[in-house]
């Protein structure tokens, strides 16, 4: 290869660098000046984080903890200053600026957490004001958040109406399940997709360290999530799309909602460094009852102490590049003994205009995380089943010790992250703009799951590797056009195309029997197994949009996506999704008193659709081998005419402010229904097939309403208190099943027409603790649905001296049914189990006990469809204590210190043992969770310095 | 044309070749076979051994649990996945726990006839002399005699409920057919299987001259053996893997008939080992009073331990059970002695006929042990009135019933939840 050659590849790349260059190089010469100030509330409290910019030009910052912050380098003139934060009415003032001054310009700003002039992204091509928006879209920015955000899906949890997280272990790296507005798909994953700064992502959990065939469990049996592998400290807010009246234009596969996350983005001037140091420790809450409140798990669990850092560093140069630098570490060790969690995060965003029209914005972050679990879950080679089963386990021995033999295991998974998105928006003219966003999502992990030689029950060894890899390539191209008729009349047409490659496989070395006692590899056992899985899938749509304004309060919107998705059936091709949307700011009438404050009414009809899995249209044969030689087994009965199936969703709302922005509420009525739903359909198993097939063969029905109202109830120089209420409710209905009949889900979760998707059903105790009274039991019994009907979020705030702040946030579920598998494996073990403490003397004493007692603490008596509870609870999620410090500490410009603790106070009602929110052996797409032999999710109690300079 | 018309154009120009580049989103994904590419003579043989491999694993299931209910072990306390339930523990085969037996004895039967088919379609004349049509019809054969052995009812391709004897239909005629196709191949191991097949299937269809012809012409040392393997947990013998020390220890043979008797007589047919540090079960079966200790079957003594599916010395006793409905009491009685006398055991006597079908009872559970055929016996005595008692089965299953898998969406039973 010669020089030349080599030159002439890099050339046009030189170039081309070279002339950014030269272009971002350019800047405007001449008479400047600078401005500085503070952004604090109406009661003087600084507002970190809040953006400041000069309108109609691209300077700008955020301000720090403190509140402050300054642009330099202004054109000398007249010009407007205006601030602007989540949850606060923006506010402008214009200056004249004269050369070489320095100006301050504070504000002041009002609370709004419905500010009508707050711009969300609606996946159309430009953001919209919110006023114009006709359906709801949730906000949360981590400037308001007091808590030490732990991550993403704690971070979440409780803080949106219509949003579940729910599902996770106590183990290290454990996930969540997120629903919004509950299930929409009772076949397909209800996992709402996830966008970072416009980049699609993966949301589905991470495959478990587990062993690929025949006892599948021997592992941690929790699932990561990919949602966690964001730094929380990067975001600068989330925005919760919840149906498909929101999520048209997104497109398939959007029907379960969208979370968009916008991470911080570097600001004019010079650097500004924030730091952050958190330490603590989590620990493991009661969730048992009498003289086990862990379940007899007290030998093997710790206090998990934390210990992080972050830094960020975020500033802007005079030729209009901005950037934001941030590192992440944390080193967190889980309640069990082997547990630990290792996790480095980089981050690189950086914005500059290329050209005059054009502005360029690079994002990028990589995640390292190394986590190692303990073996627990329903798995007869874990901690947790061997301690809960007591003398009854599988080394019928309760000596901690012996049980401590599992620990002989070691679980690692290694996820490696990157995520990089490019966003280029060229505005050629002054109302048309184009963006096109390339993203790449590239998750990998490495599970190891090694049984060393002389393991109790693979005394010889055993040894499993995969190597995992999901590979997310997205093209967004978007284009907005702006009209004005006259001073009252304007019209947006948007327009754009999306492609999105989804690569995800996997390889599986397995071997067992070492030849002696060795560090192994999988080349170490003499009996070696494999396994390989690849699945491509690609969704190529494009929309078009067309919103409509008059006098600034009356907007229309309508649109349409036309998708179409590598998993259809032959026939059926390009899908269409249709959307219309409608929003009146009432509030902006002239018969409209100020008195009554703003309001806007607003309603929204919009479909979206999820297409079925790959090969479920076709018949196939599973190649299942038998020894060593060649065999193929019936898998999948197919259906030609299979296709995604169409949720339509009707959504009606208002967003009202009252007493000069004191109270908000955001009230949201929601109805959606989905036809073809996808159900896997039990086959006649003496047919042959015993797989269920998927099959468009039903419609299902979800409503409900969600309100968001929040108050300030004081606010004096030294005491502010806000208090906030998060209602959702969701009532779920199987409206057909298209002639086919009811069927299971698993997990006692069943299908049934006229029922909620899914009902609960199984055996119910109608006289379940009446002592002495004769058993009456019904089978089949549909208790009720297995998600919550009723979510109610309570928070409340107060600031006081020297801006001290406590804030507080709880969490109601309820309506739902769980299953509670560990309590039924270990009774009809015989295993003494605290609930039956009272009934164990009665018994042996011949002395009346109830009906529950005589059917689950009699062994022989014992059915597993007779263990199912209200999953009713009450957390508190957070309580936080903030403390600013000022400058106190030399050399800062801020700084402040926090408290909190997390999930520490949890009470059931109907369920004696466990975490309602916990989850079993199952993933985030069960259909229907159960409650496994696992630990709940600790309680965090966390410290946090925050430093600014 | 102004410069906004123009800037639109361009941009529609560049949108219009952007979809026109993401149109195409066929994916060819590997993995699961294509029905359509079976339909072809390099396909049959993975198809016959995917019938095998069916029936294996349906046989681990009846063998495992069966065992229990009928008392040639014990349960020892493991309820779930590969431990028997609380009321298979007390001998109860119910509806709603038995979804795993059925399905998985029904994808044998149809899995071996469906492939049956395919490979007469695929070889057309070619399949009369075809060793791999032999194959599969033999495991049609024996897929049906198990489903006849061990379950309540027939049900054929989601069709009514009929009597279990269905199975036993199938199961002689393609036995039949099978020695015609095995002749054909000059293939004498499957001709052998096939006709030791159609003797037990006759004895079951109490065709006892019929079975005692064809088991007549079957050699003493021959087996026909249901193979297992290493590769997967699916393919091991589940016998040993649900009760060895791995870690479930399902069964014992603590506390059974086979305890005493091979204590006493060092019979190698039902082997144990009672000496293990692992004393216990892995939990408490609370019908025989709480943990109970661990004796490890040794008939199988690793997970690739093969499961008789035809012997002949299951011949013997075929040509014993004919002799004794025929009231030939002491030519019974030399024939189910046979193999004792073989192995240097004490020969059963007997002076009466009853005494003799007891006899023939027990050396029938001996030969048989843990392989999957005690129900189907103890079924047949019992519809038979045949005199004796081995093992009292009062208030036991005789059989697995048609599971809520079937009833829930077979539309010919009539039950929707």
């Amino acid at each position: 290869m010669t020089a030349s050659y080599v030159w002439g590849r890099v050339r046009p790349a030189a170039v081309f660098v070279a002339a950014v260059l030269a272009l971002s190089a350019q800047r405007a010469e001449g008479q400047t000046a600078t401005v500085r100030g503070t952004v604090t509330t109406i009661s003087g409290q600084p507002v970190p984080n809040a953006q400041v910019f000069v309108v109609r030009n691209t300077l700008g910052t955020q301000t720090g903890a403190d509140g402050t912050y300054s642009i330099a380098r202004i054109p000398a003139g007249v010009t407007t200053i205006r601030a602007r934060a989540i949850g606060y009415e923006s506010m402008e003032r214009t200056v004249t600026l004269s050369a070489g001054q320095t100006l301050t310009v504070d504000f002041s700003i009002k609370s709004s957490p419905v500010s009508l002039d707050q711009v969300v992204v609606t996946g159309t091509a430009g953001s919209a004001r919110k006023r114009e928006v006709g359906n709801s879209i949730s906000q949360v920015s981590t400037a308001d958040l007091p808590e030490v955000p732990t991550n993403v899906s704690n971070l979440l949890a409780g803080r949106v109406a219509g949003v579940q997280i729910s599902g996770g272990t106590g183990n290290s790296g454990s996930g969540s399940a997120i629903r919004l507005r509950g299930a929409t798909s009772l076949a397909l994953s209800n996992q709402p997709l996830i966008y970072v700064d416009g980049v699609r992502t993966r949301s589905d959990e991470y495959p478990r360290n587990g062993i690929f065939q025949g006892a599948t469990q021997r592992g941690a049996n929790s699932y990561g999530s990919p949602l966690n592998d964001i730094n929380p400290d990067d975001i600068e807010r989330i925005e919760v799309v919840k149906g498909a009246a929101a999520t048209t234009l997104f497109g398939t596969d959007a029907a379960a909602g969208v979370i968009q996350i916008f991470t911080k983005r570097g600001s004019g001037g010079a650097p500004k460094w924030t730091t952050q140091v958190n330490s603590g420790f989590a620990k493991l809450q009661k969730f048992g009852m009498g003289d086990a409140p862990l379940l007899y798990m007290d030998p093997f669990v710790r206090n998990g102490a934390r210990l992080g850092l972050q830094a960020q560093v975020a500033g802007g140069t005079q030729n209009n590049v901005r950037y934001l630098f941030s590192f992440g570490a944390d080193n967190t060790d889980g309640v069990l003994q082997l547990d630990n969690e290792r996790k480095y995060q980089l981050r690189a965003n950086v914005d500059f205009q290329p050209l005059k029209r054009m502005q360029f914005s690079w994002n990028s972050s990589y995640t390292t995380n190394l986590i190692t679990q303990t073996p627990a879950g329903n798995n007869a080679q874990g901690v947790t089943l061997n301690a809960f089963r007591r003398d009854r386990n599988y080394f019928g021995n309760a000596n901690p010790d012996t049980i401590k033999l599992v620990y002989g295991q070691r679980l690692t998974s290694n996820i490696d992250r990157l995520l990089m998105g490019a966003t280029t928006t060229w505005t050629p003219l002054d109302n048309f703009s184009s963006r096109l966003v390339i993203g790449l999502d590239r998750s990998s992990l490495e599970n190891r799951n090694v049984r060393p030689y002389g393991f109790p029950g693979a005394v010889l060894g055993i040894i499993q590797n995969q190597v995992w890899q999901n590979k997310i390539l997205s093209f967004d191209w978007a284009n907005n056009l702006e009209l004005r008729a006259g001073k009252d009349f304007r019209t947006t047409l948007s327009a754009g195309t999306q492609y999105i490659s989804s690569r995800v496989g996997d390889v599986v070395a397995y071997s067992e029997n070492y030849p002696a006692p060795t560090s192994p590899t999988v080349a170490s056992g003499s009996l070696r197994n494999a396994d390989e899985n690849r699945l491509k899938n690609i969704t190529g749509g494009a929309f078009g949009q067309a919103l409509f304004g008059f006098k600034d309060r009356y907007f229309v919107t309508v649109g349409a996506r036309v998708d179409g998705n590598s998993a259809f059936g032959e026939d059926f091709g390009f899908q269409t999704y249709p959307k219309a949307s409608a929003s009146w700011v009432v509030s902006d009438e002239g018969f409209w008193k100020e008195k009554f404050g703003t309001l806007k009414l607003r309603a929204a009809y919009g479909a979206a659709g999820r297409a079925p899995t790959a090969f479920a249209a076709v018949q196939t044969w599973d190649p299942v081998g038998w020894g060593t030689s060649p065999a193929v087994r019936p898998l999948n009965l197919g259906d030609p005419n299979l296709g995604p199936e169409r949720t339509v969703e009707r959504e009606f709302g208002l967003d009202q402010t009252l007493f000069s922005g004191r109270l908000s509420v955001d009230l949201t009525y929601f109805k959606a229904v989905t036809s073809d739903a996808l159900f896997f359909v039990r086959n006649v198993p003496s047919s042959g097939f015993l797989n269920s097939s998927l099959s468009n063969a039903g419609k299902i029905q979800k409503s409900g309403i969600e309100a968001a109202i929040n108050a300030t109830l004081l606010d004096r120089r030294n005491l502010a208190i806000r208090a906030g209420l998060n209602v959702s409710t969701n009532k779920s209905k199987v409206l057909s099943l298209g002639g086919s009949p009811a069927f299971s889900v698993g997990n006692f979760g069943w299908v049934i027409e006229g029922q909620p998707a899914p009902v609960i059903r199984g055996r119910l105790i109608r006289n379940a603790d009446e002592l002495g009274a004769a058993i009456d039991t019904t089978v089949n019994h549909t208790f009720g649905p297995s998600q919550p009907t009723l979510i109610l979020s309570p928070s409340l705030s107060i600031t006081t001296w020297k801006g001290i702040s406590i804030s507080a946030r709880g969490e109601y579920q309820g309506g739902a049914y769980i299953d509670e598998d560990a309590s039924f494996q270990a009774l009809s073990r015989s295993v003494l189990w605290p609930t039956c403490a009272r009934a164990y003397p009665a018994l042996a004493a011949s002395q009346p006990v109830t009906p529950r007692e005589r059917l689950t603490c009699v062994p022989a008596n014992a059915r597993n469809d007779m263990f199912i509870f209200p999953a009713d609870f009450f957390k508190i999620r957070d309580l936080t204590v903030t403390v600013p410090l000022g400058k106190l500490i030399p050399g800062t410009t801020s700084s402040s210190f926090v408290l909190t603790a997390q999930n520490f106070f949890r009470r059931n009602y109907g369920m004696p043992l466990f975490d309602p929110e916990m989850s079993g052996n199952d993933g985030f797409n069960s259909t229907v969770r159960y409650i496994s032999e696992h630990i709940p999710a600790p309680a965090m109690y966390l410290t946090s310095l925050r430093i600014s300079f | 044309m102004t410069t906004t018309s123009r800037a639109l154009v361009r941009t529609a120009r560049l949108a219009t070749l952007a979809l026109l580049s993401a149109c195409d989103l066929k994916v060819t994904n590997p993995g699961p076979i294509q029905a359509t590419f079976l339909e072809n003579a390099s396909a049959l043989t993975a198809i016959a051994n995917g019938a095998g491999r069916d029936l294996g694993e349906a046989l681990n299931f009846t063998a495992y649990t069966g065992a229990a209910v009928t008392k040639e072990v014990l349960p020892s306390g493991s309820t779930a996945a590969f431990g028997i339930s609380v009321r298979q523990q007390l001998g109860v085969l119910a509806r709603d726990d038995g979804d795993d037996w059925w399905n998985q004895a029904q994808r044998a039967r149809w899995t071996a006839e469906s492939g049956v088919e395919r490979i007469k379609r695929v070889l057309g004349a070619a399949s009369t002399n075809s060793a791999t049509l032999a194959q599969a019809l033999i495991w049609v054969g024996y897929s049906n005699r198990h489903l006849g052995e061990n379950f309540c009812d027939g049900i054929i391709d989601g069709g009514p409920k009929q009597p279990y004897t269905i199975y036993l239909e199938r199961a002689e005629a393609a036995f039949t057919e099978a020695i015609t196709v095995a002749n054909a191949a000059s293939n004498t191991t499957l001709r052998d299987a096939a006709i030791a097949g159609r003797a037990s299937v006759r004895l079951l269809r109490n065709n006892l001259t019929g079975a005692s012809a064809d088991a007549a012409s079957i050699s003493n040392t021959f087996a026909y053996r249901m193979p297992y393997f290493v590769n997967t947990v699916a393919q091991y013998n589940r016998v040993y893997w649900a009760s060895a020390n791995q870690p479930y220890r399902a069964h014992t043979v603590w506390g059974t008939f086979y305890e005493q008797y091979r204590r006493s007589t060092r019979d190698p047919r039902v082997p144990y080992d009672s000496s293990l540090t692992v004393r216990n079960g892995d939990a408490a079966v609370a019908s025989l009073g709480g943990q109970v200790r661990w004796y490890f079957q040794t008939k199988y003594p690793d997970r690739a331990t093969s499961i008789n599916l035809a012997t002949g010395w299951e011949m013997r006793l075929i040509e014993a059970e004919a002799l004794l409905v025929g009231g030939d009491v002491p030519g019974a009685m030399t024939k189910l002695n046979g193999r004792r006398v073989a192995l240097g055991l004490t020969p059963w006597t007997a002076a009466d006929a009853t005494e003799a079908w007891v006899a023939l009872k027990r050396e029938r559970g001996i030969e048989l042990w843990l392989e999957s055929r005690r129900l189907g016996d103890q079924r047949r005595w019992a519809a038979l009135n045949r005199p004796g008692v081995s093992d009292d089965m009062t208030g036991r299953s005789l059989c697995f019933p048609i599971p809520l898998s079937e009833l829930e969406t077979n539309p010919n039973l009539g039950l929707t939840p």
